[in-house]
Parts: C-alpha cells; sequence; structure tokens
C-alpha cells in the first residue's frame, strides 16, 4: 500500500512497512495455522470428491483412472498449502493473480503429463506436429474429463482452508485482547463481534453437504440403465453388482475425515469465543478433542456395522419400490406439463416460422483483394500453432517463475525453515569447493611461474566474462592500468596503498627502464579517466592500449630476467 | 445444523431406491454420529458431581482458598466444559474465575482459587455456572447452575491494651481504681488488723504464725458487663464523611467487643442499621462472655449496614436498653450528640445504667460536649481515629 503512495521508497516507509509486517507476522494464530494434521484432512476430504466422478467415468469409458485418485490427493495437498502461503501477511501486497495463474498452469503441466503417463501413453512426433496445425488436438477428452475432476478438487481444497483460516484467531482479536488486558476493561465488553465463525462454519457445512450428495449421485448414478423402451418411453433400472473399492474408500473417507473436520471447525468457532472472552482454556481441550471425534466416529462406525443393510432387509426393498412408483408418477406429470406448455406455445412458433415474402439478398461485392483464406493459405500450416504455442510457453514461463519465486521467497514458503537451512548449506559448499578450486588454480600458477623458461603465456587477469573490448573508454584505460599493476605484482613490483599513482609510475619505470615512456603515458591516462570529469573519447582508448600491451610484454621479459 | 437431518434423509433415500448398501452405512454412520452428540450432551452435565470447598468467614485483609471440586461419574469423557464463578467485586483476586476444562471418564478436578477480604461484609460466592456441549456443535450447550456459598469478612479490629472504662458493678474482672469495691476472691496481701475491719477479712493461719490478729487486704474490682450500641442513621453522620465514619464506627464496635471479651467481660451488641442476611433493623444482641459470642458479634458488625429512614437515634436508645441489667456499661458509638441525645444518655443515668458516648467523628466542640456529659452523669470521650481509640 505504501509503495503506491510514495515515489520512490524512501528508507522511514520501508521501516514502517517492515513493522507492519512484524506485527501481523507477530499475531498470527501460529498453533492453528501450522501443523499438518488438518491439512491432511482437507487434502483427503477434497481428494475423495473425486471418487464420484470417477465412478461415473468408469462406467461411461473405458480410461484407466486409478491414478487419479492418489494425484487429486497431491493436488489437494497443493492447493492447501498455496492458499495458506497466501493468506501470509507478507503476501498482503504481492500479485496474488499471476501466483495462481502460475500455479494452474503448473498443475495443468502435471496433469498432462500424468494423463499421458497413466492414460493415453505418451504421444509421438506426430502427435506434436499435430499441436502446432492444431492446438486444440493438444486437449484430449480424457484430459478435459481429468482437468474438470482436480479443478473440482483443488478448489475444494482451497476453499476449506480459507474456511479453516478464517476460523483461526485473527490479529485484530489478538490486539483487542491485548489492549483489554492492559487497561484492565472486561472482556466481554469488547469482545470482537465483526467475524462471524459460527457463519464460516454454516457454510464450511453446507459445501460439505452439498459435495457429499453430489458425490453420491455420481457414484450411484453408475447403477443406472437408462434406455428407450418399446413405446419410446424412458426406462430406469438398476444394474451392475456395486460400487468399485477404491469408490467405497474415496466415499468413506469423504465422510470421516468430514466429520473429523467438522469437529474441527467446532472446535475454532467454540476457541475464539472463549479467547475473546479472556477466558483459559485448559490444554487438555485442546488435545483431546481430536482423539475424541475419532473416537466417537469409530464407536458410531461400530455399531453402524452391526445395522442392517438395504440388501439384507426385505423392507428396503419394498420401499425403493414405493419410492421408484413416486418418482414414475412425478415424471409422468412434468412430461405432462412439457406436453402441455408446447401446445400452449405452439402458435407462437408459427409467428416466428420463416416463409413470406423476404427482402433480396444483398448484392455481392466483386472484391479484387485475396481474402483472408486466400492469404492464410499461402503461410505455412503450423505457423498459427507455433506462434500459440510459443506465446503459452512463454506465458507459462513467466507465470511459474513468478509462482516459483513466491514460493522460494516468502516465509513458511521455500525460504523458511529447513529448506532455508538446505539452501544455506548448499552455498557454503559451492563457497568451499569455488574457493578450494581457485586456490589449486593460483598453486598451479605459481608453480608454474616459479619454473625457469619457457614459460607459458600467463593468460590477462580477467574476471569471469569480462572483455575489455566491451568496456566504455573510460573503464577500458582504468582496466588496462589496473590489469598493468596486478601484473607487475605477480612480478614482485607491489604498489604500497599510500602510494599515488604518479609516485608508482616512478617506481615502475624504475624496474622497466626500458618502458618509462610507456609507463608515464597508461600513468597519465589512468588519472585522466578516474578523476578528470571530462568524457574520455573513444580514440584515446584505442591509443592507450598498444601502450598497456607493451608494458604487459616489458613486465614479462622484466620478470624472465629477474627470475 | 439443521442441515445435517437433511442430509442424512437424502441419502437414506437414495440408498433405498439404489440399493446401495454402502450409502445405509454412511447413513448409519451419520445419523449414529449425530444421535450420540446429542445423547452424550444431555447426560454430561447431571452426572458432574460439583462441590465447593471454603472457608465462611475470615478477617479483613486475609486471603483465603477457596476449592472447587468437578468429578465426571460417568464412563464418558466430558470434552469440554466451561465454568464461571459469580465473585463480588470485594472478594476478587485478579482476574475473574472463569475457565475451559476437559474432563476425562471418572476425573476428579479440583480447582483452586483465591478471595481477598477487602472490605467486611457478607458475601456470596457463587452461584457457579457450568456449560459444555458436544463435539461437531450438533446439540445446544446444556447449562447447571451450583449454588451459592457465602464468606462473611469480619470488621477490623484494632487491638487494644486497655480501655478506661468506669463501672458501677461491683465484683468483676477488672481491676477498678474505686476501692469501694473490693472483691473477695482477689487477695492482695495482708496487714495487721484494725478495729472496725470485718471478722471473715481476718486470716487466722498467718495470725497463729505471727501471733496477732492479720486481715487479708483485696484488690479492688469491677465488673464491666456492656452492651455497644452503634449508630447507624445516616441523617446523624456528616455528609462527606457518611461512608468513612460509619465503617470506622464499625470498627471501633469491633475492637472494643473484641478487647471486652478478652478481659473476660460479659459483651452485647445493638444497632439501629439493618443486617443484610436476615434483613433486621434496630436490634440487639443480649450480653455475654466467651469468644464464640464474639465471632457472633463481629458476624453481625461485618453484615450490618448503614439504613435510611430510620427514627433518631435518641427514640431508639431507651428501647434498646430497655432489658438490661443495673449497671450495665452502655457503649454509645455514635458520630455525635446533639441534645436529644444527650437527654436520652441521661436517662440511662438515672435508669442505673453507665452509659459512655464514643464521638467517631472529629468534633470541634468536644470541650462542652464533655463538659455537658458531666454535668448529665455520663462520659463523652472522642474516637475519631485510631490514635484516639487506643488512648481511651
Amino acid at each position: 500500500m505504501l509503495r503506491g503512495f510514495l515515489r520512490p521508497r524512501d528508507a522511514e516507509a520501508e521501516a514502517l512497512e517492515r513493522s507492519l509486517q512484524h506485527a501481523a507476522v507477530s499475531h498470527q494464530d501460529t498453533p492453528w495455522l501450522n501443523g499438518i494434521f488438518r491439512p491432511l484432512l482437507i487434502a483427503l476430504v477434497a481428494s475423495s470428491l473425486a471418487a464420484g466422478p470417477v465412478a461415473l467415468l468408469r462406467a461411461l469409458s473405458p480410461w484407466p483412472l486409478l491414478y487419479v485418485l492418489p494425484l487429486a490427493f497431491l493436488l489437494s495437498v497443493e492447493a492447501v498449502y498455496a492458499t495458506r502461503q497466501l493468506g501470509r501477511p507478507s503476501w498482503r501486497y504481492r500479485g496474488r493473480l499471476a501466483f495462481r495463474l502460475g500455479e494452474v498452469l503448473g498443475l495443468l503441466i502435471v496433469i498432462r503429463l500424468a494423463v499421458w503417463l497413466f492414460g493415453t501413453g505418451l504421444p509421438g512426433p506426430a502427435a506434436v506436429l499435430g499441436w502446432l496445425d492444431d492446438p486444440g488436438s493438444f486437449f484430449d477428452p480424457q484430459f478435459e474429463w481429468t482437468i474438470a475432476v482436480f479443478a473440482l478438487c483443488w478448489w475444494y481444497a482451497g476453499a476449506m482452508t480459507l474456511d479453516f483460516m478464517d476460523l483461526a484467531i485473527q490479529p485484530d482479536e489478538m490486539l483487542a485482547r491485548e489492549i483489554r488486558l492492559e487497561f484492565g476493561s472486561s472482556g466481554a465488553e469488547h469482545a470482537h463481534h465483526g467475524h462471524s465463525r459460527s457463519e464460516i462454519m454454516g457454510g464450511f457445512l453446507a459445501r460439505w453437504i452439498g459435495c457429499a450428495i453430489l458425490m453420491i449421485f455420481l457414484a450411484a448414478a453408475t447403477r443406472l440403465n437408462v434406455r428407450t423402451g418399446e413405446q419410446g418411453l424412458l426406462r430406469i433400472t438398476l444394474q451392475g453388482a456395486g460400487l468399485a473399492g477404491d469408490v467405497l474408500a474415496g466415499l468413506l473417507v469423504y465422510f470421516v475425515a468430514g466429520f473429523m473436520l467438522i469437529g474441527e471447525s467446532r472446535l475454532a468457532v467454540l476457541r475464539g469465543g472463549w479467547y475473546n472472552e479472556d477466558l483459559a482454556v485448559g490444554r487438555d481441550v485442546i488435545r483431546r478433542w481430536q482423539v475424541m471425534v475419532f473416537a466417537t466416529l469409530l464407536a458410531a462406525g461400530a455399531l453402524a456395522a452391526l445395522l442392517p443393510l438395504g440388501s439384507t432387509v426385505g423392507l428396503s426393498y419394498g420401499l425403493g419400490y414405493l419410492l421408484a412408483l413416486v418418482l414414475r408418477l412425478l415424471l409422468f406429470l412434468i412430461a405432462i406439463l412439457t406436453i402441455l406448455v408446447g401446445i400452449l406455445l405452439w402458435p407462437f412458433h408459427l409467428l416466428l416460422a420463416p416463409g413470406g415474402s423476404r427482402l433480396p439478398p444483398p448484392e455481392t461485392l466483386l472484391r479484387q483483394v485475396p481474402d483472408q483464406q486466400q492469404v492464410l493459405t499461402s503461410l505455412p500450416p503450423w505457423l498459427g500453432g507455433a506462434l500459440f504455442w510459443a506465446a503459452i510457453i512463454v506465458v507459462t514461463g513467466y507465470l511459474l517463475v513468478v509462482n516459483w519465486r513466491g514460493r522460494a521467497g516468502s516465509e513458511g514458503g521455500l525460504r523458511g525453515g529447513r529448506f532455508e537451512r538446505l539452501r544455506f548449506w548448499w552455498r557454503a559448499l559451492w563457497a568451499r569447493l569455488w574457493g578450494r578450486a581457485q586456490a589449486a588454480g593460483a598453486a598451479v600458477r605459481a608453480r608454474l611461474a616459479s619454473v625457469g623458461p619457457p614459460r607459458p603465456a600467463i593468460r590477462e587477469p580477467r574476471g569471469p566474462g569480462l572483455r575489455p573490448g566491451s568496456l566504455p573508454p573510460r573503464a577500458r584505460v582504468r582496466y588496462f592500468y589496473l590489469s598493468t599493476i596486478q601484473r607487475a605484482e605477480q612480478r614482485g613490483i607491489v604498489r604500497p596503498p599510500q602510494e599515488t599513482p604518479s609516485e608508482f609510475a616512478g617506481e615502475l619505470g624504475a624496474h622497466l627502464p626500458d618502458a618509462e615512456d610507456d609507463v608515464a603515458a597508461l600513468t597519465e591516462a589512468f588519472i585522466a579517466a578516474r578523476y578528470a570529469d571530462e568524457p574520455i573519447p573513444t580514440e584515446q582508448a584505442h591509443t592507450v592500449q598498444p601502450i598497456w600491451q607493451r608494458l604487459i610484454a616489458a613486465i614479462g621479459r622484466g620478470g624472465r630476467r629477474d627470475g | 445444523m439443521a442441515d445435517v437431518p437433511v442430509l442424512l434423509v437424502l441419502l437414506l433415500l437414495i440408498a433405498i431406491l439404489l440399493q446401495l448398501d454402502f450409502v445405509f452405512y454412511l447413513v448409519y454412520l451419520g445419523a449414529g454420529t449425530y444421535a450420540l452428540a446429542r445423547w452424550w450432551t444431555g447426560r454430561s452435565l447431571p452426572a458432574l458431581r460439583v462441590q465447593r470447598r471454603l472457608s465462611d468467614h475470615m478477617f479483613l485483609g486475609q486471603d483465603a482458598d477457596v476449592e472447587i471440586e468437578i468429578a465426571n461419574a460417568r464412563w464418558w469423557p466430558v470434552p469440554w466444559l466451561r465454568f464461571d464463578e459469580n465473585l463480588p467485586i470485594n472478594l476478587q483476586m485478579g482476574q475473574p474465575v472463569r475457565r475451559v476444562v476437559s474432563l476425562a471418564p471418572k476425573e476428579r478436578l479440583r480447582l483452586t482459587y483465591q478471595v481477598s477480604g477487602r472490605r467486611r461484609g457478607y458475601y456470596a460466592v457463587g452461584p457457579l455456572q457450568l456449560k459444555t456441549g458436544d463435539l461437531f456443535g450438533f446439540a445446544q450447550a446444556g447449562g447447571r447452575v451450583i449454588t451459592e456459598d457465602h464468606i462473611t469478612v469480619y470488621p477490623y479490629v484494632v487491638p487494644l491494651a486497655q480501655v478506661h472504662f468506669q463501672s458501677r458493678a461491683p465484683y468483676g474482672t477488672i481491676k477498678s481504681r474505686q476501692r469501694i469495691f473490693a472483691d473477695p476472691t482477689r487477695i492482695a496481701g495482708k496487714r495487721e488488723y484494725l478495729p472496725g475491719d470485718p471478722l471473715h477479712s481476718i486470716d487466722w493461719k498467718s495470725s497463729s504464725h505471727s501471733g496477732s490478729l492479720q486481715v487479708k487486704k483485696y484488690d479492688p474490682a469491677v465488673a464491666l458487663a456492656s452492651v455497644i450500641l452503634l449508630n447507624l442513621r445516616p441523617e446523624e453522620y456528616s455528609r462527606h464523611l457518611q461512608a468513612q465514619a460509619s465503617e470506622w464506627g464499625i470498627v471501633v464496635a469491633a475492637s472494643l467487643a473484641s478487647y471486652l471479651v478478652r478481659e473476660r467481660q460479659p459483651v452485647g451488641l445493638g444497632s439501629n442499621g439493618t443486617d443484610t442476611l436476615t434483613g433486621a433493623h434496630s436490634w440487639i444482641i443480649p450480653p455475654r462472655p466467651g469468644r464464640a459470642h464474639l465471632m457472633k458479634l463481629l458476624e453481625w458488625l461485618a453484615r450490618v449496614e448503614l439504613t435510611n429512614g430510620l427514627p433518631p437515634f435518641a427514640s431508639w436508645l431507651p428501647a434498646a436498653t430497655a432489658g438490661l441489667a443495673w449497671g450495665t456499661m452502655v457503649i454509645v458509638v455514635s458520630p455525635s450528640a446533639d441534645g436529644p441525645d444527650c437527654q436520652a444518655l441521661h436517662h440511662l443515668v438515672r435508669a442505673g445504667l453507665t452509659p459512655v458516648l464514643l464521638a467517631i467523628e472529629p468534633h470541634y466542640r468536644l470541650g462542652p460536649l464533655q463538659e455537658r456529659a458531666r454535668r448529665l452523669g455520663f462520659t463523652a470521650l472522642i474516637a475519631a481515629d485510631e490514635h484516639d481509640l487506643l488512648c481511651l
């Protein structure tokens, strides 16, 4: 927010923003937001939502779909942690849309790869070329359906995560409590009412119930056999021996994990109320909560296992027939109503039907210029697709980089905790190895320098990737002088730090009597480049270069004579 | 939470229609969880045994522990239990006593908190409100109230070493300067017999040893049976000193009662104020000796409060002292005394009682009051602060 008002960013604004972020970070409900149990439950519930669509797809298509549920779980875990990361205070002013788009594109890539690996098989060269001609062929039906299924799981995981983040104790509630405790006012007077946890829990519950019904419908729909009878009437009958094992497991996980999350949300509602009323809460309350929820579900499940199921109780068949009859009556009524409405609206059809006098069609104009199709047919057919894919790759790459940087740079992301230590360890290791390599290289060079003629030519001391020709004139002149000094030091002519360039020029000239003039010229050029404000023309740099080369050679000869 | 039954009904219909056994199981799981949560909540609170242990009296400035014991008598746990203890502000130390705990099956929980007697009075500790609920929010949390207990905080008692009150009652336990009352139980020595000494005072044993008649010498003593009458009519106090002076009057009464009981004197208490426990006003407790009686007096002094709309103190005084024995010292603790008050006190003198007026408000006309009192036959003293009280 401050960035939008201060141009440029000054130290005071940065300090204020850091303190605000620190306050937001320090007032975080860390025990609630951290941990892996709740994210795991959310991921289980969201991924098990795929069981219903998977069951339906299995009934309608021969696709191998065993990989869908495990992959849905991994995607749900990713959705949970990405949503948690976006909820951090440090992300308040960042580009969430770019992060999310990068995340979505990354997930699409993963899904596409998974479908190739476990479903349709890897595409061949012909298929790849076909994408250039027709980019739409990149999307096959299995890919589209799995995108829909995974999108549902991903959205559900993110929505549940947001609910639980909203159920946590908010920073403003923590600040309000600090104020209450400091000024001694009673908790009930200043309880924070702006955040209705009961409503959030109600929304979470409604979403869970809605998705449960959807999942059951989809799974149950696989048992239906719909066909047209002899009189043209719709016949719906039951078929199949039941649901597949993974679908059953998904249904069970959805309900069990869902009930556990309902228990967690109830705890959050109570916890928030207790916090705002300044109640002391025993540690056992939180610690035993999950155990008691699980024990309750276990007891209910054990009891349920003893109760009769549909296939073992004749009453259920009778009720089933009764319900089926009711539904058929309803369908019959709907059909009757549809026919009646059609009869009522039929006269309007006559009014809107085409017929009678028509306006003459407009005369087509003669075209002298080639149409778009003619133009396009003159271009290579793969060009459009190539451009399209190039744009997609560029945009995807950018968004993936944004996403990765966001994860790497935020608190709790890759910059925090173990990843931070891993990064530092790697950096330290690399620095050690590089230092040893440099030391070894220097030792080798020194060894070679100490051996008598013939001496291999010593390369100019250049920085990695530094070419004098690429430098501007002023920097080039300075480079010539400093590299000469460095070469002289290697030969034992060390410039004391307190000496000026002019003073050292005399000393260097004494060592190189044959190149005394060159020493003076190079020193004069360096002084002008270093201290004068006038621009250095390129011609002057060109003039200095042969002087520099002669000096380097002279120093090298002087070293051999000295050695 | 009404959505859950709707979900269960829908699932049941689907299960029946499509004959899906697993959906039946899910319906049973959901319904079982729902029913268990509601049933559990309804039976948790009545199964709790709650007890509060505390000392029902304490002295001013003292801290005392209050222990609450909550026991879960059932074989299933109580996931959360919230209790709120209502405490008067004058007893609270720190934050209010409110907490949320969890109880395992058959677990017994003891919670102790401290109360501080910052002001004398009769205080209600509690009631203790309990609330619980289920794990899923399917059932409303029930509430149960544990009745209140009471703590009496005695008033401050100034330790008095000696109080110079005069009594006309012969024989007692307090040494008196008035030699007219010689107590035959307090032998102070022997002397030579003088004509006129009563024969029963001759000590024959020492007379036979010495060869001459010896008589016993007795210490004079008086009985100081007393009744302390405390005036708590607000109209007779200075407006700006009303609260402070009335409290000080209670302290004076408590200190005198404690001194007199320590001196093994019977002491009674009366006041025209209102007892907050019984609602009685204008009451009197007959004189009795003993520490137990003192505690009773202190309890009444802890509970008594100023009362508006009372008749003047002077008109209540005769009725309050009507049943007192001759010679009883009537110590009137009042902010001051005007004409009717002094007349009433004079009537007490004429009735054979020994009234002493203790003015507990600073009196700028104490001298004339004391002179008037002397003429009317009673003593008027000032006890406006602790120093005055110690100098009595």
